[in-house]
């Protein structure tokens, strides 16, 4: 790769980091070390087209977004024929943000609780649409399914996400 | 629903914002290590691709020699055919028209040629003659690029699959063995997208491989990635190389000694893209 291009990458790569660890966190239930593993291997798959491609990838941003849902719905794929364990304990969660009252924390760990229930299809559907604001087009074509087939998904997605809160799904949002 | 749809919205955004990764300088940095890792990988596969290939096909002429029966053995291609070209500019032109043949409906631009049949026979090569193009047509544009070689005397058509490629998305493998011996085999060698497509026709004689590497339509793509795939399929690339206009320009060139290789040869796309 020449000399600009990954002068080019490593800024793509500097500014993409933050967003598509959010992402990966919720993806991953607030699993910190995940997560990072996730945006590691993103970022390496851009590097590996950036050269040939920088210039055809549209919109590179988005494109490293649905490399990472991909990326991470392969990786629970593998896991769930592989090795994955049940375990009673929510996954570790890392580094927490550095703002928030007792309240705060207490609402993210609700959510990522109830978000870790569902399933990885239903949980990456609800991220992009919610949390990345994608329509349900651009959704269909992350996810590689029909239009149709996410508009279903993300109505039943959320009811569960409902059923898992509970009572605490009037709590979402602070008053 | 809709005011629950919000709340989750806000409350995502509310949940994630302010999380950090713990060293995004490290992140980018290892994450910029293994891509390069990937790519050495990837070049290596290719090197040793191309050295299977030679070893086989050496391998291959050796069995042959020993296994056909009398010296009884014809050359399909010589025998009986029209005069092959003999130069190198009539190579060139050879393979320029059967590139425009082959390839329609369609539209050709920027076609080039790369021949190789006098310059790498004294390298210990096998001689080649390439040809590429930038094809558009209704599905959209690719480079596609023909590289015919004349192999060794009494080397065998392998009818092989390359290894597959540490960290690259190989796709499925499909090897195709007439009865007489000629192989087919097609790939696609980078699946998501559809980019990198290939398929290799071989017989004792010579061996036709066609490449197609897609160009996307820049910006084309709402989130980025392609909804639709190159504009040829494998089975249209194997057509192209299954064609008899290649064999009457591989009956031009020298035969190459029997310890001459086969190279991975693919035209860089830099020039049309």
């Amino acid at each position: 790769m020449r000399q600009a291009q990954t002068k080019a990458y490593i800024e793509f790569a500097q500014a993409r980091t933050r967003p598509l660890y959010r992402s990966a966190w919720l993806l991953t239930g607030g699993d910190s070390h995940l997560a990072e593993d996730l945006v590691q291997e993103t970022l390496s798959r851009m590097y590996v087209v950036w050269g040939r491609r920088s210039d055809k990838l549209g919109n590179p941003a988005a494109y490293a977004q649905t490399v990472l849902v991909r990326n991470f719905l392969m990786h629970r794929r593998r896991r769930a024929t592989t090795t994955e364990r049940l375990t009673a304990e929510p996954p570790e969660y890392g580094r927490q943000p550095a703002a928030g009252g007792a309240g705060d924390v207490a609402l993210r760990m609700t959510l990522l609780d109830a978000l870790t229930r569902l399933s990885p299809k239903d949980r990456a559907v609800l991220v992009l649409r919610y949390w990345e604001d994608r329509s349900v087009e651009d959704t269909a074509e992350a996810l590689q399914a029909s239009s149709g087939a996410i508009r279903t998904r993300t109505v039943r997605a959320l009811e569960r996400l409902r059923a898992e809160l509970g009572e605490q799904a009037a709590d979402l949002v602070p008053r | 629903m809709p005011e629950f749809e919000d709340a989750l919205s806000t409350a995502l955004r509310q949940a994630a914002e302010a999380v950090l990764p713990d060293s995004p300088l490290r992140l980018v940095s290892e994450a910029h290590a293994q891509g390069r890792r990937i790519r050495r990988r990837r070049k290596a596969a290719i090197v040793t691709t191309a050295a299977a290939v030679a070893a086989a096909v050496a391998v291959g002429g050796t069995v042959v020699a020993t296994s056909l029966s009398g010296g009884h053995r014809t050359d399909a291609i010589a025998a009986g055919r029209p005069t092959p070209p003999s130069g190198q500019r009539e190579r060139d032109a050879r393979m320029h028209d059967a590139l425009t043949t082959l390839l329609t409906p369609g539209t050709l631009t920027g076609i080039r040629t790369e021949d190789s049949a006098a310059s790498e026979a004294k390298e210990g090569q096998a001689p080649a003659a390439g040809v590429a193009a930038k094809f558009t047509d209704s599905r959209g544009t690719a480079v596609v690029s023909v590289f015919v070689t004349r192999k060794p005397a009494g080397a065998q058509p392998m009818g092989v699959c390359p290894p597959a490629r540490v960290g690259a998305s190989d796709g499925p493998c499909h090897v195709f063995t007439y009865k007489d011996g000629r192989t087919i085999v097609s790939q696609v060698v980078v699946e998501a997208p559809d980019d990198w497509l290939a398929s290799t026709y071989e017989t004792g004689d010579y061996q036709v491989a066609v490449n197609q590497l897609w160009l996307p339509k820049p910006g084309a793509h709402s989130s980025g990635l392609p909804t639709t795939v190159a504009p040829l399929t494998v089975a249209q690339l194997t057509s192209i190389a299954e064609s008899d206009l290649w064999r009457t320009i591989a009956a031009g060139m020298p035969v190459p000694p029997r310890s001459a290789t086969l190279p991975f040869r693919l035209i860089e796309t830099t020039p049309w893209s």
